[in-house]
């Protein structure tokens, strides 16, 4: 029989969970340095209000809600594509479930937090359970967030039952007493009967089958939030699907970044997370792009063909206005990230000749295509006259066909790297897109002259506090318990050999 | 049953903002100062604006202008958006068909004002302030049942706030009646802005009365609601300009 | 005219939506059953008891 947990499983996996080194500390120290001035701007916004930052009628929503919207769309992500991959039991899944749920949990409560910061008096937050009206869009989402934030967390301790179990039983001697009880406690008194096994798989069944409605039930919960009004821009019907399409694409962004850092902060674990799990995801976030410019095509064709009144200023602002670097810079960004995942599939990995596929070019073309744009950009008077200005847009646009040309073979052999270049392309496309779905309505009222909306300092740095949070979570979190779950790769070893042997 | 409603006679207006003030005056709305207004964050319960809202107000060629002017209290809808989005009802609408707001309710998620697509509502970014002597003149009423605060009482910073019709002049003239020992009539109460309306264009009283003046004035052909489309079924009518 | 609210039906249905502390009880509701069922899983999880040990590739033998 397949022996069970070896050795070296059990050093790579368990052991760094005592380890508090100093690149554990050097981490802590930065993030809590990255946190801190979010923080301490909170508490002056807490004293002060909201005039601190730079929302205005008719912009009274900012960036917090931005970074609600995408912190919900990047939690959406870990557990639902967790689940669908453990129900259709897809084997490469078992090294990365425990990242994609915590990952699930972590950002939840982010999200929440942000709508705490966005509240005008949040020590009336209790009034929303005391006094909570069913008609209002908001007690749906709360309604909605609790129980997906609830199902999350047990869908996470399920999985992390047997692995407690584990670190129990093989906790060291230098270890803490206070850990070894608490992972006693933890354990539920886990032994690993057969029984215990036959029920832990059923319910993990059947909170996948669960989980993955209520998940895309908040993505659309919180689209509703926009499309129940009636202001320009919001009140559409796609908006429900294109946000939950949107947060799948953000979420295995997030899931690939986040693999990648803990393959980083942990050298062993690049023997579980293979290219094998790049790949095979790295096809789903294909397919979830696609589906993306799909919505974004509905979202803009349509109302730039019909230029209603109310809906094409709004549209407008977008497309030429004071949204354009927001509206084309996300665009722009999504087609990278797309030519980044897709590119490479179609160059072989052998040595070529061909010279426009040499790393040299795409450099070079760079570079050129760089200068044509600052070039561009300058508005030099020597370079006024129409014909050069097109001449330069069109070498502009060759150069950068020639750049991602260039770098296809690059990326071809770094499969992992060109993931995580798309994956943060993908992440600040989506942030900006949440970005360009509230704010040009939000500054395109009826009744109220056009007006603009920039975050002040204490926005910025709350949100990068914000995700310093996060960060800070997963790095603690997983001091605690192993970042791979380890009974879920010994099952899927176990079940190679049988199929092999 | 009652149903207040106003009218406002665009014709009549001369865009004088006295509205504007004896509403300020009425309801306690504080000052902000001139980098704060410029950022948007004035209230006025009762604003004057110029039409067209978005391109300029100036219409025609010098000498051959035309400027128009519209005012623009709370529109009291019968289908208020605000009112639907409030998710611990420290926003609602009354039996008498007034939208009235809670301060003691509201948590500030300024989800209403998001709403509301005549953009009445207003959230108080900072502790409200008075210049030393204004604190003086404040007035002194406010509405406040089982807990609640609403009216023209001092808002703290974090909520919203918006017209009210003068909600507590009618709490008032009911009272007053009342000691008197007499029916309450509804030409008793009107709010301050229809008090002072130096044109006298503005209008107010019982919808439901058809021998009210605004009944009478509500079925002009003048007789014209603002943005209609937007399905909030607002009340305060506008007789149109021209 | 036929408004459905004045029908006692969709009177209830308003009520139900409009009142404070409905929607609380909703969510509340909704909580405490996810708890419930949680709670119970777990422990009908760790109760199971079986003679048998280790018939599965899981724990590792000491």
């Amino acid at each position: 029989m397949q022996q069970t947990l070896n050795l070296h499983d059990r050093e790579e996996l368990i052991a760094p969970l005592y380890q508090f080194d100093r690149k554990f500390w050097t981490t802590l120290a930065v993030l809590i340095v990255i946190i801190t001035p979010g923080m301490l701007l909170y508490v002056r916004q807490l004293v002060l209000g909201l005039g601190v930052t730079d929302l205005n009628r008719p912009v009274f929503w900012g960036a917090y809600l931005v970074n609600f919207i995408f912190l919900i769309g990047i939690s959406m992500a870990g557990t639902v594509i967790s689940a669908t991959l453990q129900l259709l039991k897809v084997n490469w899944r078992r090294p990365i479930t425990r990242i994609a749920e915590s990952l699930t949990v972590f950002g939840l409560m982010t999200a929440g937090l942000q709508i705490i910061m966005d509240m005008g008096r949040p020590d009336r937050l209790a009034f929303t359970l005391i006094y909570g009206r069913l008609q209002a869009p908001l007690l749906w989402d709360i309604a909605s967030l609790t129980l997906y934030l609830l199902t999350a967390v047990f869908a996470l301790y399920l999985q992390l039952i047997p692995d407690i179990a584990l670190l129990r039983d093989t906790a060291p001697d230098t270890a803490p007493a206070w850990r070894k009880k608490l992972y006693s406690i933890l354990s539920l008194g886990w032994t690993g009967a057969k029984e215990q096994w036959r029920r832990l798989e059923k319910a993990i069944t059947v909170v996948s089958v669960f989980i993955i409605p209520i998940g895309i039930s908040l993505h659309t919960v919180t689209s509703w939030l926009f499309s129940t009004t009636v202001q320009p821009g919001w009140k559409s019907t796609i908006l429900g699907p294109y946000f939950v399409v949107g947060a799948i694409f953000s979420g295995i962004g997030l899931l690939f970044i986040a693999t990648t850092f803990a393959r980083q902060y942990n050298k062993h674990l690049k023997e579980y997370i293979t290219e094998i799990f790049y790949t095979n995801l790295g096809w789903i976030f294909i397919v979830m792009s696609a589906v993306w410019f799909y919505f974004t095509l509905n979202e803009t064709l349509v109302v730039v063909t019909e230029q209603e009144t109310l809906e094409f200023p709004v549209m407008a602002s977008k497309l030429f206005g004071q949204f354009a670097p927001a509206f084309w810079g996300m665009n722009i960004l999504m087609i990278a990230a797309t030519w980044i995942l897709v590119a490479p599939k179609f160059v072989s990995d052998k040595p070529t000749r061909n010279p426009l596929l040499k790393t040299i070019t795409g450099l070079g073309a760079t570079a050129i295509a760089i200068i044509i744009f600052f070039l561009l950009w300058l508005r030099l008077p020597a370079l006024a006259a129409p014909a050069i200005q097109t001449g330069l847009l069109i070498a502009f646009v060759l150069f950068l066909i020639f750049a991602l040309l260039g770098i296809t073979k690059w990326m071809k052999t770094r499969l992992i790297t060109s993931t995580v270049i798309a994956s943060a392309f993908v992440l600040f496309g989506m942030w900006l897109e949440r970005w360009n779905i509230l704010m040009p309505t939000l500054t395109h009222a009826r009744l109220i002259p056009y007006t603009t909306y920039l975050p002040t300092v204490t926005e910025i740095a709350i949100t990068i506090s914000t995700f310093g949070i996060l960060t800070l979570m997963f790095v603690v979190f997983y001091k605690f318990f192993p970042s791979i779950s380890i009974w879920e790769v010994e099952e899927g070893r176990a079940l190679e050999n049988k199929s092999g042997g | 049953m009652t149903d207040w409603c106003m009218v406002i006679d665009l014709e009549k207006c001369v865009a004088c903002q006295g509205c504007s003030i004896a509403c300020r005056m009425e309801n306690n709305t504080p000052v902000v100062s001139p980098e704060e207004a410029k950022n948007g964050r004035a209230i006025r319960w009762n604003d004057v604006f110029p039409l067209p809202v978005h391109f300029g107000p100036d219409q025609g060629e010098y000498p051959n202008v035309k400027t128009h002017y519209s005012t623009r209290p709370c529109m009291h809808c019968n289908n208020a958006p605000c009112v639907k989005v409030c998710p611990v009802q420290a926003t609602f609408i009354d039996e008498e068909g007034i939208v009235r707001q809670n301060y003691n309710r509201c948590i500030g998620c300024r989800f209403c004002t998001v709403a509301c697509p005549y953009g009445v509502r207003y959230f108080n970014w900072f502790e409200p302030q008075w210049e030393e002597t204004l604190v003086e003149y404040r007035n002194p009423d406010q509405l406040s049942v089982n807990g609640s605060l609403e009216g023209p009482a001092v808002r703290p910073a974090g909520v919203v706030e918006k017209c009210t019709y003068c909600a507590h002049r009618l709490v008032k003239a009911r009272e007053r009646a009342k000691a008197e020992g007499r029916e309450f009539r509804a030409d008793e109460y009107v709010p301050a802005c229809v008090q002072t309306c130096t044109g006298k264009a503005r209008f107010f009283g019982d919808l439901d009365d058809p021998n009210s003046t605004v009944s009478q004035l509500s079925k002009s052909l003048r007789a014209t609601h603002l943005l209609e489309d937007s399905g909030a079924h607002p009340k305060t009518l506008y007789l149109a300009e021209g | 005219m036929n408004f459905p609210l004045e029908q006692p039906l969709f009177q209830f249905f308003y009520w139900l939506v409009n009142t404070p502390g409905v929607g609380a009880a909703v969510v509340g509701l909704l909580v405490g059953t996810a708890v419930t069922i949680f709670a119970l899983t777990l422990r009908w999880i760790a109760s199971a008891k079986s003679a048998e040990q280790e018939s599965y590739p899981y724990p590792p033998q000491h």
